[in-house]
This record gives C-alpha cells, structure tokens and sequence, in this order.
C-alpha cells in the first residue's frame, strides 16, 4: 500500500520545496511536485488526486487558503506549513492541522501517516 | 506810696470819677456820669459796677433780671449774698483784676443765679478795672451778655463734628465732606494718611485739585463731572485709580452721594471710597490667569470639552471641534451631545465621575461628524458637584494606535521570515548532508550557503524599502571567490530586487561562484567572469536578464552528477518566482542566462 500514497507539495521556497521533496520521498512518500504557486499545483494534480497535500500557507505574495479550499472539498486533507501561527487562519480553515517552521520531519510524516490511514 | 500802685497814663479802665464822681466825700451820693447812667438803662446788655469789696454799686435792668433780684436789692450788698451761685469765680476775677490792673475778657462765665436756680447758664463777661485818682483799683465795671443757649448750640455743634470726624476716621473707607462746589471740607484720617500730604493741601481746596486726583487730567476731569452731577442730586458711583503717597496707585470703589436739605436743595456731597487694590489686582490676576489658561486652551494638541450634567458640550477648544469635525456654530447652537460624539458611553453618567470626581485616563472612542471613529486617550473631572458639569480632555490616537498595528504587523512578519529562514537554514544543512560529502567538505559548502544566505540578507536589510541593489548582491556573492575581482566584469543599470528574488538570486550566483572557483574560470590564473545586464525584453512583466559568462578558463566537462547545487541553481528562480534560467556548459567556459523580477528606479 505504502506506493500507492502520494503527497502533494506546494512550497515557493526553492530550497525547502527540494528539501520536502527528499525528505518524503525518503519517507516512502510518491511525492508530487514540488510546486511553487497554487495553480502550478492544480495542473500538476489533474484529475489523478493526491492522497493529502503539504502545503506553505504563504505563496508569493498571497496565501494557499484557496488553494486548500479546493483540495478539501475533493476530500484531500491537507496540512499547513507555516512560518506564522494557527491565528493567522482563517475560520473556516481552522481546523486544519499547521506545522511550523523549521519542519520537524517525524512529525510532518507522522501528522500525513494520521491523515492517510494505510 | 509804692509807685506800683499808682495808675499808670496808659492804663486800660476808668477813672473812678468819670464814672461814679469822687468817692473822698462820703456820705454823699456819688454823681454818676449822664451818659454812662443812659447806657445803664437802655441797655439790653447786663450792666453792673461791682466795687472791690464785692458789694454792687450800680446794676442795670438787664442784669437784675438775668440774676432774678430787682435792682434795689443788689445795691450795697455783697455778691455772694445776691448770687452766691457765681460768688466764687467773681471774687476770683476781682483780685486778678486787682493784682493785674488789666481788663479781663471776654470770657464765659458759669454758675446758676436766682432767676433759675438749679440751671447752669453761661455768661459772657467783660471785666474793666476802675481806678481812684492813685491809681488804685477801687472797682470793676462789668459788661454781661447771657450766652447760655448760644454756647450750648455751638458745644452741640462742635460735638457733632468731633462724633462725625470719629466717625469718619473710625470707618475702613476713605470719606470726606464736599461742598457744593466740590470744595473739600473735611477728610477722615485715613484718607489724609493715604495722600501723606499736610491737611491744608487738601481740605480747602477742589477735590478734583487735591493729591489723589490731579496727577491724571482724566481722573481729575472725570472727578469734576461727577462732582457736577452729585451737585445737581445725581449718586454716582465708579472704580478709579488714584494716587496714594509715594506716588503709588491705588483702586478704589468710589462714590459720590449729595445730602439735601428740607428744601431739597443739595448743601454737601459726601465722597467715600473703598480700597479695592487688592481685589483689582486678584481680579487682574485672574484675567491674566483666564488669558493663559485660554492661550493654552486654544492651542493645546487636546481636545477639551465642557458638558453639563446631561451631556450637551457647553464649551470645546478647537482641537476637539476638529476631532469630531463639527463647526464652532454647532456648539453655540447647543446642539452637541456627547451621546452622539461617544459611541462607547456618554461620561454625564459615569459612576466614576460622580463618585470621585474624575474618571483615569482609558480609552475612548469619538465619532467624527463623517462618521469615522477617532480613537483617543481620555481623562474626565469634575467641575460642578452640584450641577455635574464637567471637562473632558481628548488625546488623539490615530496615529499612535495605526503605529502600534504597524509595530505588530512587522513584528509579525519578522517572526515569519525569522522562521523561513530557519526552514531554509535547516533545507541547506540537509541538503547539503545529503551529498554524501566528506565531514570537512559539509561543513565549508554548508557554512558558504549559509555566508550566502547572510549576504543576501544583509543587502535586503539595509535599506528601508527592503530592496537589495543587483550589483551589490553580485558583487557580493561573487567577489569573495574572484580574488579581488581583478577578473570580474560587472556591468548593468540600476536594478532592484524584491527581498525574494534576492535571496534566490544570492544562492544561485554562490553555487554559480563557488562552481567557478572549483572547476571554471576562477580556478585558474588566466579565466575571467562577466556578468552583465539589462531589462528583459518580456512585454507584461519587469524583470532583468542576466548573463553570467565565463571565460578563458581550464576546458569545461558538463558534471558527471545532479547534485543539490545543481537543483539549487536550476530550480530556485523558476520556482515559486516568475524568473527563468537556461544553463549550458560550453567548451570555452560555462554560460548561464537567468531571468528575475526586478524593477529600474532610473526607468
């Protein structure tokens, strides 16, 4: 089962998106991506949806609040990963689960693992 | 004979003979002169020749009718048997007469006769000696005029002057006596002490002459037409300067009041005066004071406001007009209310207000006549118990409350970049570890991303506006790998780059740098960089082209492995940045073209 879970990652920070991509890859994760902006991550997925996306919440100028609107509501859970804090959420978002900067590895593979039961 | 005794020719008195006839042959009635013997009967005026033994010789009608004894029953006798009441102070005068041989008088004497016992009357006297053909005084001719009830009215009089000056002086005010004319007749003593002038430059002259008043034309010409309308029955009553001694000034309240008689004619104005030159002084002090405090007022950057008990603002300085944006007429016109200007709580009904009496500085809300809420500090007081009028002062917290939102926004974003960095730190010490490079090596290409990153950062930091210049961040980037930058060629226009775009853009001309340093054209003693640019020709979009050109160097192999400087380069202005890189590995020397939004101050 463990090829079959895939993982999106939206990060605009080069070095960290490479670094996510590693370290999930590692992880035993098929890691799609990484993107650098939401739409660029909306082609990416197409119609082949990702078990649960990793998300920057900060993209360029904006935020990826859309973005993870979208991917909810095809019933991809998604994690947040964010230099600010859970306040910085909006209401309806709130519920979804934000990991802070810098990322703690086992935790990140252990808040995915929770989100996709194998 | 002693010759003392003898009548001397310039002697005042009679001759005893001129008046009586010769007294050397007694037993014969002594002639009395015809035309004194006239007198005697004729007159009005007490009479009486009174001889040295006391007994009387001769007494007119008059006097025996002011003694109460007919005149009969004087003649030979004593006087202290015919008016023991005066007795005493006659025989007195007799041996003064005697012993002086001068007339004595006028003088009043007093005592009670027969006519009405039991009554002290007052007797004007004139006492003549008369002298014998020696020269000796034999009798007194003595002239007596009743006085009683004259004197009685002046005594009246003179008392009720001395009452009215006591109660002049007694008095705190200054008071005084006008006639008509507006001569000064009388001044209490503490007037004449203010004027420290002897009492003659004062009383006998016009009021408006005396010290107090004729150092100023005005005062004195002012004086004059009050004393004219008191004159014509007018009280008048004003505050004016004088001048007290020292030539100091004084204010007084002054005022004028005319006295009428029965006929209700005016026959004298009485002047009085209170000091009020303390009062003057506290009042001027008082406005001074009121004058400040309103210079303050009006100019303070705090607003102010006085509302009544129910709320309405009764008074407000210009700055809190401003604050709530309300014309000046709208306060006249009464129609401010603080439960419109306060949509946190009318203060009229703060318990904190009535209880002590102030409310501690806190927050509060203005709303602006446009609407807008004006944020302010405020404080309230007290300034009627009774009424619940009280003040409130208004600081404006626009700005500080929009600086304080500034403050915590960027304090905010500093944590976020604070924490990106830290991610970006730890993706660089894993990728890098994940090279599977010696621990030496680790650590130099590690400590020369981070050097990098530091670079970058620092460019950004430097300004206010965040930007970092292109040319430094090259020049930063690239120099510390040229030796010097003897073999550097740096060239381009002015150009910007967002905090982004530079961090990438740091990283990349590093792993650009340190690739050179390592195995092109900076390697060797011969090899050369270039690196120029200019602004994309990319319509829709501002960004500039860069070209990093290496030449002259040892003979270029494309490397055998995709490291993480490699991803690094080829991925960190393409992703999540609109930029672009093309790479290639010439034979001659490796070319790199990139792309990355940038602006041009300089157009």
């Amino acid at each position: 089962m463990a090829d079959t879970r895939s993982v999106l990652i939206v990060e605009d920070e080069a070095l960290i998106a490479l670094d996510l991509e590693a370290t999930l890859s590692e992880a035993g994760w098929s890691v799609i991506g990484p993107a650098g902006t939401g739409s660029r991550a909306l082609e990416l997925v197409g119609d082949g949806l990702p078990h649960v996306a990793c998300l920057d919440l900060n993209l360029g100028n904006g935020t990826s609040h859309d973005l993870a609107r979208t991917l909810i509501a095809r019933d991809v859970p998604v994690v947040f990963i964010s230099g600010r804090d859970s306040r910085a959420l909006p209401e309806d978002l709130r519920s979804v689960p934000i990991l802070g900067k810098p990322i703690d590895d086992a935790l990140l593979c252990r808040t995915l693992a929770d989100l996709v039961p194998a | 004979m002693d010759t003392a005794r003898k009548k001397k020719p310039d002697k005042k008195g009679w001759e005893f003979s001129s008046v009586y006839g010769a007294v050397d042959s007694p037993g014969r009635a002594p002639s009395f002169g015809a035309e004194i013997g006239a007198l005697y009967s004729s007159s009005s005026v007490g009479l009486c020749l009174i001889g040295r033994d006391m007994t009387f010789i001769r007494v007119n009608e008059a006097l025996a009718r002011m003694n109460g004894v007919p005149i009969e029953d004087h003649i030979g006798r004593r006087v202290c048997d015919v008016v023991p009441g005066v007795s005493r102070p006659a025989g007195a005068l007799m041996r003064r007469l005697v012993g002086s041989q001068e007339p004595v008088g006028p003088f009043d004497l007093e005592g009670e006769t027969p006519a009405q016992p039991g009554v002290e009357r007052i007797w004007s006297q004139s006492w003549t000696p008369v002298f014998d053909a020696e020269g000796e005084v034999v009798a007194a001719s003595i002239i007596v005029i009743e006085v009683t009830e004259a004197r009685r009215a002046e005594r009246l009089l003179a008392e009720r002057a001395e009452e009215v000056r006591r109660i002049l002086d007694g008095v705190v005010a200054f008071a005084g006596r006008l006639a008509p004319d507006g001569t000064l007749t009388e001044a209490n003593e503490r007037a004449m002490l203010t004027a420290g002038v002897p009492r003659e430059e004062l009383v006998g002259r016009k009021f408006w002459d005396c010290f107090w008043w004729n150092w100023s034309k005005e005062s004195r010409d002012r004086l004059r037409q009050a004393v004219a309308r008191a004159r014509g029955g007018e009280s008048l009553r004003y505050d004016v300067e004088i001048r007290i001694s020292g030539d100091q000034r004084a204010f007084i309240d002054f005022s004028l009041v005319p006295q009428r008689d029965a006929e209700g004619q005016v026959y004298e104005i009485i002047p009085s005066a209170v000091d009020i030159t303390d009062r003057k002084h506290a009042e001027e002090k008082l406005q001074r004071t009121v004058a400040r405090l309103g210079t303050i007022l009006a100019n303070a950057q705090i607003g102010i406001a006085i509302a009544s008990g129910e709320g309405r603002i009764l008074e407000a300085n210009q700055m809190f007009l401003d604050m709530i944006g309300q014309p000046r007429k709208a306060l006249r016109s009464g129609a401010l209310h603080a439960k419109d200007l306060l949509p946190g709580g009318d203060l009229s009904r703060s318990e904190a207000l009535r209880r002590d009496g102030v409310v501690e500085t806190s927050e509060m809300d203005l709303r602006h006549a446009s609407g807008r809420i004006v944020p302010t500090l405020s404080t309230a007081a007290m300034l009627d118990a009774k009424t619940g009028e009280h003040v409130t002062f208004f600081v404006d917290q626009t700005r500080q409350r929009a600086d304080a939102e500034h403050r915590e926004l960027l304090l905010l974003e500093l944590k976020h970049r604070v924490k990106n960095m830290l991610g970006m730190v730890q993706a660089i010490a894993k990728q890098t570890a994940r090279s599977g490079q010696d621990r030496d090596a680790f650590v130099s290409t590690l400590s020369g991303r981070l050097h990098a990153m530091a670079r970058a950062h620092d460019l950004i930091t430097a300004r206010d506006n965040g930007k970092a210049c292109l040319r430094d961040l090259i020049r930063a980037q690239v120099e510390p790998y040229s030796g010097g930058g003897a073999r550097l060629e740096v060239d381009g226009p002015g150009v910007q780059l967002e905090p982004e775009s530079a961090n990438a853009l740091g990283l990349v001309l590093h792993e650009l740098a340190t690739n050179a340093a390592k195995y092109g054209a900076l390697s060797s003693a011969t090899g050369s960089v270039s690196i120029t640019w200019r602004r994309a020709e990319r319509p829709g979009t501002s960004q500039v082209a860069i070209e990093w050109t290496e030449r002259d160097g040892p003979p270029v192999t494309p490397p055998a492995r995709r490291g993480f400087g490699t991803m690094l380069i080829e991925t960190s202005l393409t992703h999540g940045l609109e930029g672009s890189m093309k790479m290639a590995h010439d034979p001659t020397g490796v070319v790199a073209l990139m792309t990355v939004p940038a602006s041009f101050p300089n157009g």
